[in-house]
């Protein structure tokens, strides 16, 4: 994946709750101009990837169901992709649950509550590192 | 004649008996001297006696002579017992003065004796024999009545006197033959005879009772010295009865043995009385002392039984021994079951593994406090928390004392369901609010109305407020359960200092307020951005209580066993009172500004949290110059290899994002 700033970033954000997966899909949608796809679970998410490929994944760590590190492992096993950069959102930021969200393989650990407006560059900066 | 002179020399031997007997039970060997040299004196006179076929003197010397020399001994002793102070009793004076006296007159007769050329040399021996005897007797006497312990009261000199007067009519009583005032001899014997029963059955009489008189009393009856008293009167009764013309008295043999006697039995009911005393006294104590033992062996039965942890009492196999109530009531097995069971095995242990070998040296090494231990009790899991203490050393037993925290610890794990909830539940619909306003604020959706801005902002503030609330809660609960890791690495004190006064530059510029930092160039080994928080929350602490303008001062000094940092500020300071509290979660300052100040009073709750959590301690005082020091002491402590290369400030670089 080539890709440079001006590109349109194509971003699979998933998230069980819909008020909080649709205030990142405005803030990278609005602020970031980038193309936002939605899923609401793991498996949606499962489905989603299927059906296209993303420059980055942003998911939600707990999800009823099949959980963040879960699907991140399904991702990688399922499709064979190791490259597609995976964030993590969660609102558990301690020093050792971080350490072990990275040690899953994710790009990028995010805390919650997020900052809208700076959001989108993070996911970029987050892109441009994996690339 | 004979009859009655057999009765009268039998009587003399019966008492010269009673007498050797008495001084026997004291047990001295100093008497024995004195013995057989009475022995040898009657010896000697006896050969003479018996040679000389003086039959009258072999008698006399046979029977009186050893009256004469254990009177001799027992005077001796006596007045020997007088000056070691084993005894004051008056009585005794008066008796031994009487002795001496009544001594000193029959010596006279006996020089007389001695002196005459009709004597014959068993007579003389004899009489030689009495003279040393009563001399010894004399002398006691007098040595007695100079010792008198109260002389200087005229009375005891009353006494004397009417003991000298005693003694000169014993006097005329021996000097006097049969004739005209033979009536008076038995007078005098009969008087010295109610003289010592008095002596021997009033020991009350004793005018130096003590308090505890009944217990002396019993005391002095019960021991020989009151046997010796009485002694000596017997032997001298007798005496002077043999000394008499009984012919004339033949009734008076009998009358004087049936006086004897009374004595006797008078002195065997005193002494009766005095064991049905000291028996009854023993028993009274004995009672006191079993009802004293009962009352507290009821109490101390009555408090473990009463405790609402169990209790129970193992012997050094940790078999059990006794268990009170509240044991058998958490354990749900009866004391009938449980006792001389192994204390392992009185319920299922789940946890930790009964077989372990680590918890049978936690209850047997003791003193062990609060470990938690899961069993089974009527198919439900229960947790206890047992503490063990030696039975007064391991080899003795163990005690081993619990209670049921099941509840407790389940509402430790309900509480740490709410951490769970709150963390996840009130943070997720914060990130939308917060989010969403975000967007508006940043201007996602165009410029706002200018009406609508200032009230979004209000909503934004509190939005962030509540955040930093739900924030604050989880980590005062997470750093007092523990359940916090800290992330260790060499901090730079000054750029700390500068990362904080960065930090803090907006709030401070608010009240035109500024911070000094002295330079320290230490390093520690600390949670860099924990560390941080404890600075921000004391700053900002320092910021709400100061007067706009003032300074805040930021030191670090070297200590042997770490770094004590502290942050003075200029404010109102913290009352005395209050230096302890104010690290307590909610607290706040009463009074004052503290209403127009804001928080929830966790900053401080925090500061101490994380300060603790680093092994240090977190202390408030009066500032040098008025206000207040917050100072914090962290320990010298190893950090782990791996994260030495690490600089300071954030390490983990991928947790990025933070907001706000």
């Amino acid at each position: 994946m080539t890709a440079s700033r001006s590109e349109l970033r194509r971003i699979l954000v998933v998230d069980d709750d819909p008020d909080v997966r649709s205030v990142i899909s405005l803030s990278l949608g609005r602020v970031g101009k980038m193309e936002v796809v939605e899923a609401h679970s793991g498996h949606d998410a499962i489905e989603r990837l299927r059906r296209g490929t993303f420059d980055a994944i942003v998911l939600d760590v707990m999800m009823p169901g099949l959980d963040g590190p879960s699907t991140l492992e399904r991702i990688r096993s399922e499709f064979g992709d190791s490259t597609t950069p995976v964030i993590f959102i969660t609102a558990k930021v301690q020093p050792a649950e971080v350490r072990r969200l990275i040690a899953t393989g994710a790009a990028a650990v995010i805390a919650k509550p997020f900052d809208p407006m700076t959001l989108p560059d993070e996911v970029r900066t987050i892109i441009e590192r994996a690339a | 004649m004979i009859t009655t002179g057999v009765w009268g020399e039998v009587s003399v031997l019966a008492a010269s008996v009673s007498l050797l007997l008495a001084t026997l039970t004291r047990g001295r060997t100093r008497l024995q001297t004195p013995l057989v040299l009475w022995m040898i004196g009657a010896s000697v006179g006896v050969v003479h006696a018996i040679r000389g076929g003086e039959t009258d003197v072999l008698w006399q010397v046979s029977t009186n002579a050893p009256g004469f020399v254990a009177l001799a001994v027992v005077v001796t002793l006596q007045v020997l017992d007088e000056s070691a102070g084993s005894s004051s009793d008056r009585w005794t004076h008066l008796l031994t003065g009487s002795l001496s006296t009544i001594g000193l007159a029959w010596q006279i007769g006996i020089a007389d004796v001695i002196r005459s050329p009709e004597s014959s040399t068993a007579l003389k021996l004899f009489s030689g024999t009495q003279f040393v005897a009563t001399s010894v007797v004399v002398g006691a006497g007098l040595v007695t009545l100079v010792n008198l312990p109260d002389r200087r009261e005229p009375r005891s000199w009353i006494r004397g006197l009417l003991v000298v007067s005693l003694g000169a009519i014993g006097l005329t009583a021996l000097d006097s033959t049969a004739g005209w005032s033979s009536w008076f001899r038995p007078l005098v014997v009969a008087s010295i005879l109610v003289l010592g029963i008095l002596v021997v059955s009033s020991p009350s009489t004793n005018s130096r009772a003590t308090p505890d008189s009944h217990d002396a009393r019993s005391d002095r009856l019960s021991t020989p010295s009151s046997l010796i008293t009485f002694s000596p009167l017997v032997a001298l009764c007798l005496l002077l009865v043999i000394d008499s013309d009984y012919g004339n008295y033949g009734w008076f043999v009998p009358a004087v043995l049936l006086a004897l006697l009374a004595v006797l039995l008078l002195r065997l009911r005193a002494l009766w009385i005095a064991g049905e005393r000291l028996r009854l006294t023993l028993e009274r104590s004995i009672e006191h002392r079993r009802l004293e033992l009962e009352h507290t062996q009821r109490l101390y039965t009555r408090i473990v039984q009463l405790a609402t942890d169990g209790i129970i009492a193992t012997d050094r196999d940790l078999l059990v021994l006794d268990a009170n109530k509240a044991a058998v009531e958490i354990l749900g097995v009866p004391i009938d079951r449980m006792i001389g069971l192994s204390v392992m095995e009185i319920a299922p242990i789940h946890h930790p593994r009964p077989d372990d070998r680590a918890v049978r040296d936690f209850v047997l090494r003791g003193p062990s406090n609060d470990v938690l231990v899961v069993i089974e009790v009527d198919g439900q899991e229960r947790t206890l928390e047992v503490s063990t203490r030696p039975l007064d050393g391991p080899e003795l037993g163990m005690l081993v004392v619990f209670r049921d925290v099941t509840e407790r610890e389940s509402l430790t794990r309900f509480k740490d369901n709410i951490i769970s909830i709150v963390s996840h539940e009130l943070r997720t619909p914060l990130t939308a609010i917060q989010g969403g306003l975000g967007l508006l604020e940043g201007g996602a959706f165009g410029p706002l109305d200018p009406d609508i801005a200032p009230l979004l902002r209000v909503v934004s503030e509190n939005s962030d407020r509540l955040g930093r609330i739900v924030n604050d809660l989880l980590d005062v609960e997470r750093f007092r359960s523990g359940r916090e890791s800290l992330n260790l690495e060499q901090v730079d004190v000054d750029s700390l200092f500068a990362r904080l006064m960065t930090s803090m530059a907006p709030v401070l510029q608010q009240k035109d307020m500024s911070v000094r930092a002295t330079p320290s160039g230490e390093t520690l080994a600390a949670d860099g951005n924990r560390i941080l928080q404890v600075l921000v929350n004391l700053v900002q602490n320092a910021v709400k209580f100061s007067p706009p303008g003032s300074v805040i001062e930021l030191a670090c000094e070297t200590e042997a066993t770490g770094h004590v940092i502290s942050v003075t500020d200029q404010g109102r300071g913290v009352p005395p009172s209050e230096v302890t509290r104010i690290f307590e979660p909610f607290h706040r300052v009463n009074g004052g500004d503290s209403a127009t100040v804001g928080g929830i009073g966790l900053g401080l709750a925090i500061s101490a949290a994380i300060v603790r959590a680093h092994g240090g301690r977190i202390w408030a005082g009066a500032g040098p110059q008025g206000g207040t020091t917050f100072s914090f002491f962290l320990p010298e402590r190893p950090i782990p290899e791996e994260r030495r290369v690490t600089p300071s400030g954030s390490s983990e670089m991928s947790m990025i994002g933070a907001f706000p």
